[in-house]
């Protein structure tokens, strides 16, 4: 079995085989033969991470490290010192986050099969989301911040190719689509900025990027809990051997940094000033943090996500809700050292994650567009991993990651599917009604020109509600479980470590919870209940198979995803299920991963509050108000009409980024390219100083010294040389015999040469 | 002997040169050419170029005269006209003067030069080691030091091996040892093949200098045996053919202890063999029954014994059997050299001669097929294509230029 | 081994002698197919050359020499004896003289 982490290689391979299939070939394969190519590859990946799993279950959880054939030598500078292998580490984490990625990937790519159905550029689709794979297959799977950052930019690339994949829509929806995915390539830039620039200082400080070297392992913390953190040797081995059983030479960054916190005083030099390690710990934390906001669309870089849901519904399912996004929480787990070990940093990231969690899920309730709303929705469930990493809670965070990734993926398909179902629709009432209805402008995803599908798409929408009660953290839904977690966590360090950041992130998070079971009761609302508010929506129609048993099976996994990972102390589900699962698998490469407990007290109010937020969207969105909706109820009450406006307004985040950011950018450069290069460096510099004197300077050596001198010289060699040939021409007389009498001279004057030695001995000279 | 049908044959190849040079009728010319050709075969003979010599007659004077008869008959070329009025009147005094010079400078070199000064050895001495002794399992041969076998198990031969002449001491280690077993001393001349064969016991070792004979045999059905004998208890041995003391045919007579044999010619075949005391008494020693002999080998046998745990004794019979060297010149080194070091030559040679086929296939296949004549055609227009250009279509080539 | 009875020198000379015979021969007839039958005497007397050396050096390489020589001979005389008959063909002459197509 543990020849199975060999395999590892395979996972990035494989889809890199698929998507090479689908580029060269995939204008003959036909859909069909591009389909079965890019589901084989992400299933086949998949089934490399299960194997995988097997190994690491069956040799004890025991981390590996395998070098990447013919990579192995990636980046090798010797005379600097700098050796970065590709290399592959296998262990819980990276497993987990494999899993998730290939499995959900795999579910999407036979969605999108369906989905993509006639497309113009079927195969190229398939050729980007295999290349998604391969990237962010690397990104998960790398043992160094280096293979992470290269996954990092390379899921980067396929978000832009993706999000602006029907650039060429007709009626300026294509600028759209292109606009939307220069935002996220742009916005994404200032985040992978710091994420740069963390990295290099990890370097700086350790001189190294892997995260263990190959047979190291983990320096585990003594006890579980955020109380004791001062990290000693794993607790079954006593502290003396456990010292002889130090890792020598060379660490990876997370035991050095261990044993430097550890012994204390350690500084870090930069040439100029030298920091502490702790401080440095810090900078390089907050510059991670701001690469994870980039990623993972928390404030102030969220603002691409929900433009990014231009893209086609599998690509933001897959992504931007269910993978993608979370490589910055997976960023922040995978650093958990370096993270706790800086308390302000925790204290920033708890409070951006909160802050998120509650603006997201407050934007969302003002959303029209079906996947605009589950956008931000999955902006503030980020919010949640993201203030989850900074209580402390990784394994929660990792939890929710997971959950998130079911239902949220779970949620967009059934989007996906709405869509696809009303726009059939209005192809069929176009159909029947003449041409003069395709000249409406009619939007598919718009939730006011729906309502009444439950009827229409059964499939879909008893799916979508299991996704809707997961989301909303009903209990025994996945999300319940992972969200009560979080709270849990959060509210923890508030009492018993007396923090701040504990409170207030428990109090925003919970109404962000409250928000989030609200938009999602509207959302169900405005489009499944009710009559049918379009011709469109009343002759909808259900989805391809392809597209239902992806939902079927996403359904099935938010319904029981949550109990991967159940409380201590739960009654009856802890004793069937296993308590805290998956936190004792990543412990094994997590670090500072601890379990949740249960406190019915809390989650009971949660479900409660949930259940309260349900009633009241039901309240708010009765019937009666879904028959003739002519305004959002909320924007019809004159005591939230104002709170609406915002939120439909989005916050006037975007009107702020292009007032203080976009536009003195854009004005600034206006100015340099005017002045500085074109009045200075093209008219003065290049006109008049370079161009000016070299022309000067060959008009004189044009005359006198090119004609003059140059040109007479070598019309009178070739003259010589003429006169010469015209004597020599009569050599040649056009006699063989002629010839062959010269050859034999000449051959006669080379024996002459050999043997002049012999000669002059003749003659005596 | 040699000398004198040298300067016959050089003579009839001068003067069969010059009656082709000098011979009115091509034919003529041709045939003398043949003789000529012929002359050159004899002289690749004495410089022992068998090979060469068949491949010149067949291929040269006849293939490729064949050719040139052909040629000559196909186009009625055979009566050339004479030299009338010579375009270049100072060709012959040029051409002659010139051949003097060429070989008064011919001369120069090889009397005051160095060809054939120096000649090197033709055919270096072979050398191998073969361990017979007994109680030994593995040993060591070094030739003045260098290494000539390593580790040779007991009734093994090591691969001849090429080796400078010269006067060697020769040295037997136990395999890995620092302590010689045995020396011996051996000259190595021109054209021998010598097996070092280790004889005895661990205690009393012997190293036995066995020429063998390599070269090959004038009959098919025959090989050369040389034979060593290793059997202690005897003072001489004899082996015969069969098992009759009195009726087998006697193939090595009143061999010593320690002696290798001078190479015999014996028949090939199938046959018992018998190793008889020599003396009064002949008793027999050992006997090999149904040995299979192959023609065109050379064999060396070791006959021999060693010891059993219980103080009783095997017999051995070491047979070990090389193919006879190539001669030089003959068709086997020719082709040996041909396919081995200049196999890359031979395959350019032979894409040359792939070139010639089709080059001759393209230059006569005009013969085969009428020549068609466009560009005659194309000089002499019709009537109708030299008619004036119509005033419309010059206006719309105008335009079109 | 004891001097060869007939010393490498004799074959060199004699080697010359015909070589030289057929450069004669190339330079003064005129018949396209004597200069042809020179040239293959020529080839001849450079074979013998390297057989003696072949037997003075002991080793096969001038022997293998010579057996190319004679390859390319054979390929040599199919082309040129292919464009002897080709130039006959169009000249009705196989006089190289005839063959020239300079104008002076």
């Amino acid at each position: 079995m543990e020849n199975f982490y060999n395999l590892v290689p395979l996972i990035v391979i494989i889809p890199a085989i698929g998507l090479l299939i689908n580029l060269f070939a995939g204008k003959y394969l036909g859909e069909k033969g591009v389909g079965i190519v890019a589901v084989g590859a992400s299933t086949g990946a998949f089934l490399v991470s299960v194997l995988l799993w097997i190994a690491l279950v069956d040799t004890g959880f025991e981390a590996a490290v395998v070098n990447m054939p013919l990579l192995d030598g990636w980046i090798r500078i010797p005379s600097a010192g700098v050796e970065i292998p590709w290399q592959f580490r296998v262990d819980t984490l990276s497993v987990t986050m494999m899993l998730v990625v290939t499995g959900v990937g795999t579910l999407i790519h036979l969605y999108a099969v369906g989905y993509m159905h006639g497309d113009e550029r079927f195969p190229r689709f398939f050729v980007y989301m295999n290349l998604f794979l391969v990237f962010m297959l690397t990104l998960v799977s790398g043992n160094n911040f280096l293979m992470m950052f290269v996954g990092w930019e390379g899921v980067g690339l396929c978000s832009y190719l993706l999000i602006g994949f029907w650039f060429d829509k007709p009626g300026g929806e294509g600028w759209r689509n292109s606009d939307a995915a220069r935002k996220a390539f742009i916005v994404n830039r200032v985040g992978d900025f710091g994420l740069v620039l963390g990295v290099l200082i990890t370097f700086w400080t350790f001189g190294t990027l892997d995260y263990y070297r190959p047979h190291e392992e983990p320096l585990h913390v003594a006890a579980h809990g955020a109380e004791e953190s001062a990290p000693v040797f794993a607790p079954d081995v006593p502290e003396a051997e456990a010292v002889e059983h130090a890792p020598s030479g060379p660490l990876g960054v997370f035991n050095q940094a261990h044993l430097w916190l550890e012994e204390g005083g350690h500084r870090v030099d930069f040439g100029l000033f030298s920091m502490s390690f702790e401080a440095t710990l810090t900078v390089i934390t907050l510059l991670f943090l701001l690469g994870a906001t980039g990623k993972s669309a928390q404030i102030p870089l969220f603002v691409w996500l929900p433009d990014a849901m231009a893209g086609p519904t599998p690509v933001s399912a897959l992504i931007h809700a269910a993978t993608m996004v979370t490589a910055g929480v997976y960023m922040m787990v995978r650093s958990n050292v370096f993270f706790h070990a800086s308390d302000t940093t925790s204290f920033v990231v708890t409070l951006i994650g909160a802050t998120t969690a509650l603006m997201a899920g407050f934007i969302a309730m003002g959303q029209w567009d079906i996947k605009k709303v589950l956008a931000y929705s999955t902006v503030s469930q980020l919010g949640f991993m993201v203030a989850a990493v900074g209580v402390g809670a990784y394994a929660a965070a990792m939890f929710h990651l997971v959950t998130h990734a079911f239902f949220k993926a779970l949620l967009f398909l059934g989007s996906g599917s709405v869509i696809h179902g009303v726009e059939h629709g209005h192809h069929h009432v176009a159909h029947a009604h003449g041409d003069e209805h395709h000249a409406e402008p009619f939007d598919p995803q718009d939730i006011r020109n729906m309502g009444g599908l439950r009827h229409r798409m059964p499939v879909t929408y008893w799916t979508y509600l299991i996704g809707m009660l997961a989301l909303a953290g009903v209990i025994p839904f996945a999300g319940f479980w992972s969200k009560d977690e979080i709270l849990l966590d959060t509210l923890k360090l508030g009492t018993e470590q007396g923090r701040l950041d504990g409170y207030v992130g428990f109090v925003l998070l919970l109404v962000a919870a409250v928000f989030t079971a609200f938009y999602m009761t509207r959302q169900v609302a405005l489009v499944f209940w009710g009559a049918p508010r379009t011709e469109a929506a009343a002759h909808a129609s259900e989805s391809s198979p392809t597209m239902t048993v992806p939902l079927v099976i996403l359904a099935v996994l938010s319904v029981i995803g949550g109990f991967m990972n159940i409380p201590d102390g739960f009654p009856v589900l802890g004793s069937l299920f296993g308590v805290h699962e998956l936190t004792s698998w990543l412990e094994h490469s997590v670090v500072y991963a601890h379990a949740g407990s249960f406190n019915f007290l809390l989650a009971t109010a949660a479900v409660l509050l949930a259940l309260a937020a349900i009633y009241a969207g039901r309240l708010v969105y009765n019937d009666r108000v879904l028959r003739t909706l002519r305004l959002d109820p909320l924007e019809a009450d004159p005591r939230t009409s104002r709170a609406f406006a915002l939120a439909n307004a989005k916050l006037y985040w975007d009107e702020f980024y292009f007032k203080y950011i976009v536009y003195p950018f854009r004005d600034a450069a206006h100015w340099l390219a005017d002045r500085l290069d074109w009045a200075f460096w093209h008219d003065f510099v290049h006109n008049e100083v370079i161009y000016g004197t070299f022309q000067r300077a060959t008009r004189v050596l044009t005359e006198p010294v090119d004609r003059g001198l140059i040109d007479r010289a070598f019309n009178a060699i070739g003259e010589a040389i003429r006169a010469a040939a015209a004597r020599l021409r009569t050599i040649q007389t056009g006699y063989v015999r002629t010839y062959a009498l010269s050859v034999l001279f000449g051959a006669l004057l080379v024996m002459f040469i050999i043997l002049l030695p012999v000669i002059r001995e003749l003659l005596g000279m | 002997m040699e000398l004198t049908l040298f300067i016959i044959v050089g003579a009839i190849a001068v003067v069969t040169a010059v009656m082709m040079l000098i011979s009115e009728n091509a034919v003529h010319s041709a045939l003398f050419l043949v003789l000529n050709f012929a002359c050159i075969a004899f002289f690749f003979l004495m410089l022992s170029g068998a090979f060469l010599a068949m491949v010149q007659i067949t291929v040269y004077a006849g293939a490729i005269m064949v050719l040139f008869l052909f040629v000559i008959m196909l186009l009625g070329a055979e009566r050339l006209r004479p030299e009338q009025n010579p375009r270049f009147p100072w060709m012959v005094p040029a051409a002659i003067a010139l051949a003097l010079i060429f070989l008064v400078t011919v001369s120069l070199a090889i009397i005051r030069g160095e060809v054939g000064a120096s000649s090197r050895q033709i055919e270096q001495p072979y050398v191998r080691a073969v361990n017979a002794v007994d109680q030994l399992e593995a040993v060591d041969v070094y030739l003045d030091g260098a290494l000539i076998a390593e580790n040779l198990a007991y009734g093994e031969a090591s691969a001849f091996t090429p080796w400078e002449r010269g006067r060697y001491d020769i040295t037997l280690y136990p395999a890995g040892a620092e302590e010689p077993l045995a020396t011996a001393k051996v000259d190595l001349n021109r054209g021998e093949a010598i097996s070092f064969t280790a004889l005895g016991t661990r205690a009393d070792p012997l190293l036995v200098v066995a020429d063998e004979d390599l070269r090959g045999t004038d009959r098919s059905d025959a090989l050369r045996v040389t034979v060593v004998n290793g059997v202690r208890s005897v003072e001489r041995i004899d082996v015969v053919r069969g098992t009759d003391p009195v009726a087998s045919e006697i193939l090595i007579d009143d061999l010593p202890y320690g002696a290798a044999s001078r190479p015999v010619l014996i028949t090939g075949g199938t046959t018992d063999l018998s190793v008889f005391s020599d003396g009064v008494r002949r008793d027999r020693l050992m006997t090999f029954s149904d040995r299979t002999l192959t023609p065109e080998q050379g064999h060396l046998w070791v006959f021999t014994t060693r010891a059993r745990p219980d103080n009783s004794f095997d017999n051995v019979f070491l047979s070990l059997e090389s193919n006879a060297l190539p001669s030089f010149g003959g068709p086997t080194s020719i082709g040996l050299t041909l396919f081995a070091r200049y196999i890359l030559p031979m395959q350019m040679v032979a894409v040359v001669l792939l070139v010639a086929m089709i080059g001759t296939i393209i230059f006569t296949r005009d013969m085969l097929a009428p020549r068609r004549v466009f560009v005659r055609r194309l000089a002499n227009p019709p009537a109708e294509l030299q008619a004036p250009i119509a005033p419309e279509a010059a206006s719309r080539s105008s335009l079109e230029g | 081994m004891e001097p060869p009875e007939v010393a490498t020198e004799l074959y060199v000379l004699l080697s010359a002698i015909l070589f030289i015979l057929g450069t004669l021969g190339v330079l003064l007839r005129r018949n396209a197919i004597l200069i042809f039958m020179s040239v293959e005497l020529m080839l001849n007397a450079a074979n013998l050359a390297l057989a003696a050396f072949a037997r003075q050096w002991g080793t096969l390489d001038g022997q293998l020499l010579v057996f190319f020589v004679m390859t390319i001979a054979a390929a040599e005389v199919a082309v040129g004896l292919a464009l002897i008959v080709a130039i006959f063909r169009t000249k009705k002459s196989t006089d190289i003289d005839d063959l020239h197509l300079f104008k002076n």
